[in-house]
C-alpha cells in the first residue's frame, strides 16, 4: 500500500530533470502518472515506460504550458484519460539562462514576458482547469516547484525572480481559497539541482563543467538531486501533510 | 515510500503529553527508539513509554526542568548511558504565558518563560550536538508556535521565547551542517492538548475545543499527531537535503 495508492497526478515538464524525479517518485508511492512535456517526446515516453515498470499506469501529453489553449488541451486530455487529476504539479519553467540572465535594465520585455507565461500563467491556467473537478475528490494537492530566486532576488536573475514571486503569491492565494474543499496548496522551492538545467546555471554563472566540481562546496557536500525534490512533493501531498496547506519548502540543503 | 528511522535514538522534551507524546510515539512508530523528559507529571511520561515498548521499541523516562543547564546535562548523560547515542534532538518542552501585557508582566515569569523555550533548546543542543556529530545523521527539531509569527498583544514572554528558539535553529543549522546534522523548524498553531484547550477557553471563549471544528481549516482542529507528522518527516530521509527550515502546521492559517 502506498501513500498516494489511488491518486492521478498531472505533473508538467515531467519528461526531464526534477519533473522525471516527481514522476518517478509520486508513481513509486502509488500514484498514476499524467507526464506532460513540452518537445522531448522520447524523453517523455522514457518516463512513462518507468512508471509503467513501477506497476502505475503513465501517458504522455505534450502542450506548452506558458499557452492557454494548450493548457485547456492538456488537462482535458489527462481528465479523459485517467478520469480526475487530485494531484496536480506545477513543475515546468525555463531557465534564466535560457533568456541569458540579463540586468533588469536590459532585459528584453519578449524574454520577461515567457518567463511570466511558463511559471505564473501556465500555472494559473491548469488550476483553473483542474481545480473544479478536484473538489469532488476526497483530497486535492497542487504543488508548485519554484526556486530559491524567488526570495533571493540575485542580481541578473530579476526577470525570473519576478516569475516565480509571482507563482508563488498564486499558490498561497489559491490555498487559501480552496481549503474548504480539502485542496492543499504547497511551494517547493529548489536550490541548485543537478539537471541540465541547473547544469547550464552553473557553467553561465560558476565557469564549471560538472556539478562534480561543486560537490564539495555544497550543503551536505554534495548538489542537490531531483529525487531530494521529488520527496519534498511527496511528503505534501501525503497523508503526513493532511494538516499543511499554504506552506514553503526550500529544499537547498539549507 | 515508508519512513525508517529505525536504529536511530530520539530525546524528546515533554514528550509525556500533548504534542510531546505525539511525537514520541510518532518516531516510535517510524522505527525509533525513544528517551522522553518530563518535568512533573511522571506517571504520564511512564505511560507513553510503556506504549513506545509496546509498539516493540525502547523507552526511558527522565525528570529534568529544561529551564535548567546542570539538569539538561544531568538528563543527556542518563540518556547516552542508556542508550548509546541520540542522533534526534526534539525540543517541544514549553510553558504557556498568563496572558498579561508587556507592561503587566511579572519579570519572574518573563524569565521563566523565554529560559524554557530558548535557552532549554539551547541546553538540549549544547549537551547533546557533539555526539551527534560521530553519527550519520544528526536531527534537531524545534516546535515552536506561529506566535513566533504572529507577536500577538498579551503574549510577550511565549513570543519572545519562540522567536529566540527559532534563532538558534536557523544559526545552529548552518553551524552544524558539515556534520550532517539537520536543524528545522515545526510552528503549531492551535492543537488539541491541555494547554491548547486551555488557550481557546481563555482566548475564544469557548468550553470544548471541538466547538472550534467547523470554524477551523480542514473543519477540525489541529491534532497533536498532525505536527508529529511534520516531525517524523524532517527527521527522514525524505527530507535529506532540508535544513533551517520551518513547516508551519496549522492548516494554512485564519
Amino acid at each position: 500500500m502506498g501513500d498516494l495508492d489511488g491518486r492521478v497526478a498531472l505533473v508538467t515538464g515531467g519528461s526531464r530533470g526534477i519533473g522525471r524525479g516527481i514522476c518517478l517518485r509520486l508513481a513509486e508511492d502509488g500514484a498514476d502518472i499524467a507526464i506532460n512535456y513540452h518537445s522531448n517526446a522520447d524523453a517523455a515516453r522514457e518516463v512513462a515506460e518507468e512508471v509503467r515498470a513501477l506497476g502505475r499506469r503513465a501517458e504522455t501529453f505534450p502542450a506548452d504550458v506558458a499557452v492557454e489553449d494548450d493548457c485547456g488541451r492538456l488537462a482535458a486530455a489527462a481528465l479523459e484519460a485517467f478520469g480526475k487529476v487530485d494531484i496536480l504539479v506545477n513543475n515546468a519553467g525555463i531557465g534564466a539562462t535560457a533568456v541569458g540572465r540579463p540586468h533588469v535594465a536590459e532585459a528584453e520585455p519578449e524574454a520577461f514576458y515567457q518567463l511570466m507565461a511558463a511559471h505564473a500563467f501556465g500555472p494559473f491556467y491548469l488550476s483553473r482547469a483542474l481545480v473544479p473537478q478536484m473538489r469532488e475528490q476526497p483530497r486535492g494537492d497542487v504543488v508548485m516547484i519554484s526556486s530559491v530566486a524567488a526570495q533571493g532576488y540575485g542580481p541578473t536573475g530579476g526577470t525570473y525572480s519576478a516569475a516565480k514571486s509571482a507563482m508563488e503569491a498564486l499558490a498561497h492565494t489559491l490555498a487559501k481559497e480552496e481549503r474548504q474543499h480539502n485542496i492543499h496548496v504547497n511551494v517547493v522551492a529548489p536550490g541548485l539541482v543537478e539537471t541540465d538545467m541547473g547544469l547550464a546555471l552553473v557553467k553561465f554563472t560558476r565557469g564549471v563543467q560538472s556539478m562534480r566540481e561543486l560537490d564539495q562546496g555544497q550543503p551536505f557536500g554534495r548538489v542537490g538531486q531531483p529525487v531530494d525534490i521529488a520527496a519534498a512533493v511527496a511528503f505534501f501531498c501525503g497523508p503526513r501533510s493532511s494538516y499543511i496547506t499554504n506552506q514553503r519548502l526550500t529544499v537547498s540543503g539549507g | 515510500m515508508a519512513i525508517d528511522l529505525s536504529g536511530r535514538t530520539a530525546f524528546v522534551t515533554g514528550g509525556g503529553r500533548g504534542i510531546g507524546r505525539a511525537i514520541s510515539l510518532g518516531l516510535a512508530r517510524a522505527g525509533a527508539d525513544v528517551a522522553l523528559n518530563y518535568t512533573r507529571n511522571a506517571d504520564a511520561a511512564n505511560e507513553v513509554a510503556e506504549e513506545i515498548r509496546a509498539l516493540g521499541r525502547r523507552a526511558e523516562a527522565y525528570q529534568g526542568d529544561i529551564a535548567d543547564f546542570a539538569s539538561c546535562q544531568a538528563m543527556a548523560e542518563a540518556a547516552l548511558a542508556d542508550f548509546g547515542s541520540i542522533s534526534i534532538l526534539v525540543n517541544n518542552g514549553g510553558v504557556a504565558s498568563r496572558g498579561n501585557t508587556v507592561v503587566e508582566t511579572d519579570p519572574e515569569e518573563m524569565r521563566r518563560v523565554v529560559n524554557t523555550h530558548a535557552m532549554g533548546s539551547y541546553h538540549m543542543s549544547r549537551a547533546l550536538v557533539p555526539q551527534m556529530r560521530e553519527q550519520p545523521r544528526g536531527d534537531v527539531v524545534m516546535i515552536s508556535s506561529v506566535a513566533a509569527q504572529g507577536l500577538a498583544a498579551r503574549g510577550a514572554p511565549y513570543n519572545m521565547g519562540k522567536a529566540a528558539q527559532e534563532a538558534i535553529a536557523y544559526t545552529l543549522a548552518k553551524e552544524e551542517r558539515p556534520h550532517g546534522i539537520h536543524v528545522n523548524v515545526v510552528a503549531p498553531g492551535l492543537v488539541d492538548t491541555d494547554m491548547g484547550r486551555r488557550l481557546a477557553r481563555a482566548t475564544r471563549g469557548v468550553a470544548d475545543i471541538h466547538e472550534l471544528d467547523e470554524r477551523s481549516p480542514f473543519g477540525r482542529v489541529c491534532a497533536p499527531e498532525d505536527i508529529a507528522d511534520a516531525v517524523v518527516f524532517l527527521c527522514s530521509g525524505d527530507a535529506a537535503y532540508v535544513t533551517g527550515q520551518r513547516i508551519t502546521v496549522n492548516g494554512g492559517g485564519f
